[in-house]
């Protein structure tokens, strides 16, 4: 049986939809796919920071597999000031948010039911959760359930030991809110035999000045994802600084490799869809899980021409790493 | 050549319609490129200027954020090495210190110096550049749409313009040297134009002057510009022209001059002809009026009848001479004016010479001349023509050949010298023996107012008129006249005439023949009551006396005024009207009298003129007709009846001859008295040669004064003397005699 209120909603959205395609964010374009409709059925709201084609491709993934199984009903909603979203949330079992912007919308409302937070780095859902929740660890246990970008260090470390066997000094940058586990980094490099060269960067110094001694003396340099200006300020100067040097560089995203690192490990799409429906299910079977999600699932990128020009070999075992990180 | 022309010239105007223009163009073009150059230049260096600084300004943003001075003067360097990039000036935000690299002197700047647009100071340009640092993206999923760049110094680039100015002054001269070549060029071909224009102009102006000065054969150049060429084809064909009109008109000159030379000494002649011919006839006036005048106061204090009479015969006798000169003025006069007009009518030759011959013979004998006339037997006896005129002519050339002759003889011969269906052509020769004429004056002796000389003239009197009418008579009968002459020899004159052969006239001759029945006596005006408008007095007594003779009874109006009075008071049968009269004058007083009634009555005209015009006149005014003084008395009187009697055409007056009018009765009487007289005489001394002249004359006077019967009797004596006894001949003369005493024409 179809749910009037959806049904109407799904019809006024599309309305919307064929006459202002593009122009209001607000518009809400229902996707619903009403199957048949069995004893429990859950209904889960997408909320999507911004119409980006990899938002779309995360909500695709998830609803393809949810139409499938015909256990959910769900509406997606682009965030935005639709005044509505209040009675939306409170009739969705699950809201699932897509990015930062979305997150902070609906952790503003405090609502009861279950939230994944999705496409989201680790220090933007910490700012956000002390912003709202006092910190952490309330959000958490109020049923927030982030699923972060930041891949584990350890990750990026093993990357670096498969392909770059020969290099011993790796240099590492860590933003304020990394700074707090300066010993754990540490400690993973001196673990695979490697000698950390830590830089605990000044946001308010020059850090070029900063990062080229660093730099200077690393095989290699691991940026650490941390705050937004932090990771925007730096990016550029370390990759220059690297060119300069000559040392590669393992960035922790797509872009970064595009811009000029050698090598990145990071969450696709598919990565970040597969983990929320793991997590979705989870949720709606096993009750709560109270902690932060890291990526379950990585993918691995390389720049060849950086490859080239550093006179470096990708071995044939990475080049093609997706799906649950074996890293 | 000319190598200075003057302002006004062609030559001159064309340099300066050339020269200006190119000058202008030389000038304009020669500014716009200096300025499009300085432009470029400028362009160039602001060009180079913003690349440096954005060029700089984007490779040094890490060095100078890192502090890097050396990657910095290494990138500075590289940039110095542009042309014109004087030197360049870093500021990072974060250091205090700007660095300076290469020749700059930031002292020198103002302190507000920025933005995008360069400026300058002193000799260099300074172009300004913020030094960005870009942020990039390298978070997946990022929200961020866009990062601002951040700012993390500036450079100032400072480029010297002396470079540029050098190029600008080497621009400069090189366009000055190709401005004032072109100005050279422009006044080279400016030049060139207008002696290529003006060259052939002053040359056609200088062989136009030539040719305006008079020498028209000067010839212009046909070569060079087209157009030139063409004007001067055309000058050269218009001197051509007025050459040949001047050569042209320079004969003409001359022959018109010679002509003109000619007709003056024609003219001269003419006048000394007319100045002599005035003072003969003025003489020839003169001489017969001053006898007519003498006798004429001589017959108021003369008692003695016998000599009255004899002063009387003189008076007569002169009067005549004098009529004659003028009737051969009158001739004269009116062949010029149109010719003569000839009133042919059918007349019997032979008696027409026997008459003449009379009178001839008369003449001769007077001088003692012997005189014959021949006529051939091929001469027809009627033929048709001006008997008057003929008679005028020959009577002209055999009075001459008697005047000219002082001994020997004078004949005439009469002779058919052509013919055809229609025409005779009679050939009249007159020889005498008398004094001939010099070879040289022949051919002026028929010209007017000449002869042979002017000792002729007062020897032998004349008008000089004789020979021209006569000639012109001849012309008018179609015929010639000639003459042959040599000194003290004699001379011979011959004319012909063509007279028609036939003529359906010969009824009318038998009938004028029979007209000649009415004499005076007749009274044939009897009754007839005449209006005479005449002014002067003794021609009212003449009019009046020779009218009243006819039995007319006539009235007298002295002038045209009267007489047209006169006609509206009374009735009248005929108007005898004068041309010119006080108040009223002939034409207007017919004119009027004919306008006042319908049926007014006959008018005839009588006037002096003999002009055309003024017969022509009366006759539109409404004469009738028009009769010339002075007066011939036949005609008049013919003239009346026929205007009286217009259905009457038989009657005719004949008179008694054509000089009745004009010879006295009384001598007429006594000449052929005379001659009976002789004829007696001679028949009883039967002295048969002589009889015959004396019949000629007899013969001759009635033919000259119309004594037809008279004439019928004496032809018949003529036809039966010789064979007749002197008995019967004596009783012929005095049945001549008796019809004399009988006839009215002698009491």
């Amino acid at each position: 049986m179809i749910d009037f209120t959806i049904k109407r909603r799904c019809v006024l959205a599309l309305r919307k939809a064929l006459c202002f395609p593009r122009a209001v964010l607000s518009l809400v374009f229902l996707f619903a796919c009403i199957n048949s409709y069995s004893n429990k059925l859950n209904h889960a709201l997408f909320i999507l920071s911004k119409d980006t084609p990899d938002y779309r491709r995360v909500v695709n993934l998830i609803t393809t597999d949810w139409e499938q199984s015909k256990n959910y009903t769900y509406v997606v909603l682009i965030q935005s000031e639709d005044t509505e979203i209040d009675r939306l949330l409170k009739a969705s079992d699950i809201v699932i948010t897509l990015g930062t912007s979305a997150a902070n919308t609906v952790l503003t409302k405090k609502i009861t039911q279950p939230v994944i937070s999705t496409l989201i780095t680790q220090s933007a859902f910490n700012s956000l959760a002390e912003k709202y929740y006092g910190d952490v660890s309330k959000a958490i246990a109020l049923g927030v359930n982030p699923i972060v970008l930041d891949q584990p260090f350890e990750r990026h470390l093993n990357l670096t030991r498969q392909l770059l066997k020969n290099v011993t000094d790796v240099g590492v940058m860590l933003g304020p809110s990394a700074a707090k586990n300066h010993s754990a980094y540490t400690l993973s490099i001196e673990e695979r035999n490697l000698k950390p060269k830590i830089l605990l960067i000044d946001p308010d110094k020059n850090p070029i000045r900063q990062l080229d001694p660093v730099v200077k003396i690393s095989d290699v340099f691991i940026p650490v994802a941390d705050s937004h200006l932090i990771n925007v300020t730096t990016a550029k100067w370390i990759l220059q600084l690297a060119y300069r040097y000559r040392i590669p560089v393992i960035g922790y995203s797509a872009n970064y490799v595009a811009a000029g690192a050698l090598a990145s490990v990071y969450s696709s799409p598919e990565d970040v869809s597969k983990q929320t429906l793991d997590l979705v299910e989870s949720l709606l079977a096993e009750g709560y899980k109270n902690q932060v999600h890291f990526p379950q699932y990585c993918t691995v990128t390389f720049n060849k021409t950086v490859a080239w020009h550093l006179n470096l070999t990708i071995p044939d075992g990475l080049e093609k790493n997706t799906g649950r990180c074996n890293l | 050549m000319r190598y200075f022309p003057s302002r006004n010239s062609i030559s001159t105007r064309l340099l300066v319609t050339g020269l200006i223009p190119l000058t202008l163009l030389s000038l304009l073009m020669g500014y716009y490129f200096v300025s499009y150059q300085r432009a470029e230049m400028l362009g160039n260096l602001h060009d180079t200027g913003q690349i440096a600084v954005r060029q700089v300004s984007q490779n040094t943003a890490f060095a100078l954020y890192s502090g890097d001075r050396q990657s910095l003067d290494s990138l500075s360097y590289a940039t110095l090495e542009t042309p014109s990039v004087a030197g360049i000036v870093f500021y990072s935000y974060t250091d205090e210190e700007p660095i300076i690299i290469g020749d700059i002197d930031i002292q020198k700047l103002p302190l507000d110096f920025g933005g995008s647009e360069p400026f300058k100071q002193g000799d260099h340009w300074y172009f300004f550049s913020e030094i960005l640092s870009d942020r990039t993206p390298i978070m997946d999923y990022d929200e961020q749409v866009r990062y601002e760049p951040e700012k993390i110094g500036w450079v100032l680039v400072s480029l010297s313009n002396k470079l540029m100015k050098e190029k600008e002054l080497s621009f400069l001269l090189t366009a000055a040297t190709v401005v004032s070549l072109s100005l050279l060029l422009a006044f080279w071909l400016s030049i060139r134009i207008g002696r290529t224009v003006a060259d052939p102009l002053e040359e056609l102006t200088e062989v136009v002057a030539e040719m305006e000065a008079g020498n028209l054969k000067a010839v212009a150049s046909e070569k060079g510009i087209t157009e030139l060429a063409q004007l001067s084809r055309g000058i050269n064909g218009l001197a051509t022209s007025v050459r040949e009109s001047n050569q042209l008109m320079q004969s003409e000159i001359i022959r018109a001059t010679s002509q003109l030379k000619i007709a003056l000494a024609e003219l001269e002649e003419a006048m000394q002809a007319k100045d002599q011919f005035l003072a003969r006839m003025s003489h020839e006036l003169r001489t017969p009026l001053t006898a007519v005048l003498g006798f004429s106061n001589l017959l108021f204090t003369e008692d003695s009848e016998l000599k009255r009479e004899e002063q009387l015969r003189v008076i007569q006798r002169c009067s005549t001479v004098l009529l004659t000169m003028i009737d051969d003025l009158l001739d004269f006069s009116k062949a010029d004016l149109g010719g003569f007009t000839l009133n042919n009518s059918a007349f019997e030759l032979d008696k027409f010479i026997e008459d003449l011959a009379a009178l001839f013979c008369l003449k001769a004998g007077e001088k003692g001349l012997a005189f014959a006339m021949y006529l051939e037997d091929d001469v027809p006896k009627i033929i048709y023509g001006d008997s008057v005129r003929l008679a005028q002519v020959l009577t002209n050339v055999v009075n001459n050949a008697i005047k000219f002759t002082d001994s020997g003889s004078v004949d005439v011969h009469i002779s058919v010298v052509d013919y055809d269906e229609n025409y005779d052509h009679l050939t009249f020769s007159i020889t005498d023996t008398g004094k001939g004429i010099v070879k040289d004056k022949i051919p002026t002796i028929f010209e007017p107012f000449t002869q042979e000389d002017t000792s002729i003239n007062r020897q032998y009197g004349g008008s000089g008129l004789g020979l021209s009418i006569a000639r012109r008579l001849v012309n008018a009968m179609n015929g010639n006249i000639m003459i042959e002459s040599e000194v003290n020899i004699g001379t011979e004159v011959i004319f012909t005439c063509q007279l028609a052969k036939n003529s359906q006239d010969n009824e009318a001759l038998v009938h004028r023949s029979l007209a000649t029945a009415i004499k005076k006596e007749d009274k044939v005006l009897l009754n007839v009551s005449i209006l005479l408008a005449e002014d002067n007095e003794f021609n009212q007594q003449l009019m009046v006396k020779l009218l009243g003779g006819h039995g007319a009874i006539c009235s007298i109006a002295k002038d045209g005024q009267e007489a047209i009075e006169m006609n509206r008071n009374d009735h009248f049968d005929l108007i005898l009207m004068d041309l010119r009269m006080p108040i009223i004058d002939g034409i207007e007083a017919t004119k009027t009298i004919a306008e006042q009634n319908e049926h007014f009555p006959p008018i005839i005209g009588l006037t002096a003129d003999i002009t055309k015009a003024e017969q022509n006149k009366l006759i539109d005014a409404g004469a009738k007709a028009v009769q010339f003084k002075p007066i011939d008395e036949i005609a008049l009187i013919n003239t009346i009846l026929e205007a009286i009697n217009p259905n009457q055409t038989v009657l005719k007056y004949s008179g008694e001859g054509m000089l009745a009018s004009v010879l006295p009765v009384a001598d007429l009487n006594q000449a052929i008295s005379d001659n009976l007289d002789n004829l007696e005489a001679y028949l009883q001394a039967n002295e048969q040669r002589r009889i015959r002249p004396l019949i000629h004359d007899l013969l001759g006077f009635c033919g000259l004064y119309g004594m037809s019967e008279l004439r019928e009797i004496v032809l018949e004596f003529k036809a039966s003397y010789e064979v007749m006894d002197n008995m019967q001949n004596l009783q012929q003369v005095n049945r001549i005699r008796q019809y004399m005493k009988k006839s009215a024409v002698f009491k």
